[in-house]
């Protein structure tokens, strides 16, 4: 596997903390990337590979071999990538989990509770009795989503 | 799963990524928030910053 080169600028530094490096950063051959002088492209940065990787096969219309391969993914690579996007969008693009921070799904027991709880009781403080009942940190989004169903 | 359409741009975050992108390959220097957010943390620091913005929004509507 080929090695990220070390980190010598500021964003670099940030995304290797946040891991958000490419760890096949050398294998980008992309035009926009081998560009000279500009900074803005980074083969180093793995969320923005991914995005350009998608574009390059939905707007330029290449083929998902090759912007696979062009970015330092397999095309099985590739998929993965298109599926997370597909289903969560942007936010898909980072590989980081977001919601809930607890081991557990939202039980029917939970389900119940929030559908049960008055109208009137904002997400914030659903989420702390949320946590302090059953021991589960859930995002608001999921309360909300649950509210709604 | 929803399924989402990857272009046209359909997110802030992704808007926002297409107009600097957009700048730089015409040459046009790239100024303000959004650009000073992508120069420190890349495109990762623009999704986040919209989806903590969204989170936001959300919260006053609640």
């Amino acid at each position: 596997m080929e090695t990220a080169p070390v980190p010598d600028n500021p964003r670099q530094r940030v995304l290797e903390a946040k891991g958000l490096i490419h760890a096949r950063a050398g294998l980008v051959t992309a035009s926009p990337f081998s560009r000279p002088g500009q900074t803005f492209f980074l083969a180093a940065d793995k969320v923005q590979v991914k995005y350009e990787m998608l574009r390059t096969h939905y707007v330029d219309g290449t083929n998902a071999t090759t912007a696979a391969s062009t970015h330092g993914y397999s095309r099985a690579g590739f998929y993965l990538v298109e599926g997370a996007f597909s289903e969560s969008g942007m936010i898909g693009l980072l590989d980081e989990r977001r919601g809930r921070k607890g081991p557990l799904r939202v039980t029917d027991e939970i389900v119940g509770f929030l559908q049960a709880a008055a109208t009137d009781r904002t997400t914030p403080s659903l989420v702390t009795e949320v946590a302090e009942r059953f021991g589960v940190t859930l995002h608001r989004r999921t309360i909300e989503r649950t509210r709604r169903r | 799963m929803i399924a989402r359409s990857f272009w046209p741009a359909g997110e802030a975050a992704q808007e926002d990524y297409e107009q600097l992108r957009n700048a730089v390959l015409a040459g046009v220097p790239i100024v303000g928030t959004t650009a000073d957010r992508f120069r420190h943390g890349g495109l990762g620091d623009l999704i986040r910053q919209r989806d903590e913005r969204e989170d936001a929004i959300t919260e006053v509507q609640t």
